[in-house]
């Protein structure tokens, strides 16, 4: 009799191979996936969903990895503060609470420690230095602009699936044509954008996320935004290109611009890059948008090159 | 429904848990508590992310989660949004995003893969062709659930107990979960070498 039992050895290559065409399998359903309703996950969350609200999530829960996690989270949480036997446990826990105050006080900006009312002496150290963790690496502008980025990011479940990611806002905006006046309607329009993912080189993240972005485009261009903040006062430009992927991988160049001065303004500090193109090249299909930040001395910024791959399909 | 003391968990099972009012009221007591209750929970229960530590490095990825949360006067705790879910679900799916993040920009020997990225570069049609057709097998997996179970455990690494939370079923029907799974990757392998896919043979 045949034996379909692997070694475990053969088990483990198994799985990897199996991994892998299970990734190629989901790839192209990305796009299809939204994020479902609040309501929906709510009820989820405690066994109240219906068939059809529950097919909505598990759908979500199988093609996203990021909103798996965050139901998962919840889920556990939820266990938890049922288990009778958590409070024991928790008590059971040492904290090196003194240590963890201190390092907390660090981790105050001596502006906002006045606020907040929590002291720390002038002249305190300003940067945060987790207990016992690793420096984060060089500081400056740039790091404090990522840990605005990571504000955002963790957010569960903002925008989309927050979490782990590069912002997940694409976003699609009528742009009048001239005198305010708006152009005609593009045909086989509206469409509706699908975030993929977004990833910055500095910080070497990604995003499952796939955020749908409903977008009526009533105008003759149309502005893509990521929302991956940067300090304007630095970057001057960015080298921005927009490719379409095709179905087997072929990257066609629909735009170019080597100094693409165009920002979405966040605050005075802070803004978003963005591209405007013409609403016709828009057509269903897979597309990467990359921003490369060029400083004051036209020195390009790689590390912070944001690259984000969406798709746009007719609605 | 009675308010929860801020310094129980009970507190972090609401929606909109009265530490967070504490932090401008008494932000001395809302660090403590938050501290406190923080490590504990990160001890005793930690987010699926951190499987990827050692057990060694847990207790710095706590106080690095935790440090972050409160950094800058507390600005992204007040991030926060009751969206009628329970505090604790925000904060562990913030400290699992965390880890995931110190994973992979610090920690470059644990590999952590993610959904397949867009293709790019030059075409393969062979490639292309195959993908094809294993996709056409995989999609064509008729029971629903073991497509689930695939992805959840092969591509997401997730272990039976946590799917058996997914799919809410009882927690003492995680071994029922995972002999479910060994049978959808058996099924899954026979009918890829019925199409002549052998798995043990590909070198991907």
């Amino acid at each position: 009799m045949h034996d379909d039992r692997p070694s475990p050895g053969d088990e483990a290559r198994q799985d990897a191979v199996l991994k892998r065409l299970l990734a190629a399998a989901l790839a192209p359903d990305l796009e299809a996936s939204k994020r479902p309703s609040a309501a929906s996950i709510r009820a989820y969350l405690v066994g109240h969903a219906t068939g059809d609200q529950e097919a909505e999530i598990r759908r979500a829960m199988l093609y996203s990895r990021t909103f798996a996690e965050e139901m998962l989270e919840y889920l556990r949480a939820g266990q938890d503060l049922r288990d009778p036997g958590l409070k024991r446990r928790l008590d059971a826990v040492q904290v090196p609470l003194t240590d963890l105050i201190a390092s907390a006080k660090r981790a105050l900006r001596p502006s906002d420690a006045r606020s907040s009312g929590i002291g720390e002496p002038a002249g305190g150290r300003r940067e945060t230095e987790p207990v016992g963790a690793r420096p984060n690496g060089a500081g400056g502008w740039w790091q404090r602009t990522g840990a605005t980025l990571m504000d955002w990011l963790w957010r569960p479940g903002v925008g989309y699936a927050l979490a782990t990611a590069a912002v997940l806002g694409f976003v699609l905006l009528p742009h009048p044509a001239g005198d305010g006046k708006k152009a005609s309607p593009i045909p086989g329009l509206p469409v509706e954008l699908v975030m993929l993912a977004t990833e910055r080189s500095d910080r070497g993240i990604g995003s499952n996320a796939f955020q749908a972005v409903p977008a009526q485009v009533d105008g003759a261009q149309t502005e893509l935004v990521v929302e991956q903040p940067v300090d304007p006062s630095h970057v001057l430009w960015f080298e921005t290109t927009l490719d379409r992927i095709g179905p087997l991988g072929d990257v066609q160049p629909l735009v170019y611009l080597a100094e693409n001065r165009r920002f979405r303004p966040v605050r005075a500090d802070l803004a978003y890059p963005a591209l405007l193109v013409d609403a016709s090249l828009l057509v269903p299909g897979r597309y990467e948008l990359t921003f490369v930040p060029v400083s004051a001395d036209s020195t390009r910024l790689d590390d912070l090159t944001c690259r984000s791959r969406f798709a746009v399909s007719a609605r | 429904m009675p308010m929860a003391d801020s310094g129980s968990l009970d507190d972090w099972g609401q929606s909109s848990p009265s530490i967070l009012g504490e932090i401008d009221r008494d932000p001395d007591r809302a660090l403590h508590v938050f501290m406190d209750i923080g490590y504990r929970h990160l001890m005793v229960s930690p987010p699926g992310a951190f499987r990827y530590f050692e057990e060694n490095r847990r207790h710095d990825l706590a106080c690095e989660v935790l440090l972050s949360l409160v950094a800058d006067g507390f600005r992204r705790l007040r991030l926060y949004e009751d969206d009628g879910r329970p505090f604790l679900g925000w904060f562990r799916t913030v400290a699992n995003n965390k880890a995931r993040d110190i994973l992979k920009k610090g920690n470059r020997e644990v590999q952590v893969e993610d959904l397949p990225e867009v293709p790019t570069g030059t075409p393969d049609p062979v490639a292309a062709v195959f993908a094809e057709r294993v996709r056409a097998i995989i999609l064509s997996t008729e029971n629903r659930q073991c497509r689930e179970l695939l992805v959840w455990r092969l591509l997401y690494e997730f272990t039976n107990q946590e799917i058996t939370l997914l799919l809410g079923e009882p927690a003492d029907r995680n071994a029922d979960v995972g002999n479910r799974y060994r049978n959808c990757r058996i099924a899954l392998i026979r009918r890829l070498r019925e199409h002549g896919i052998d798995p043990s043979d590909l070198d991907l």
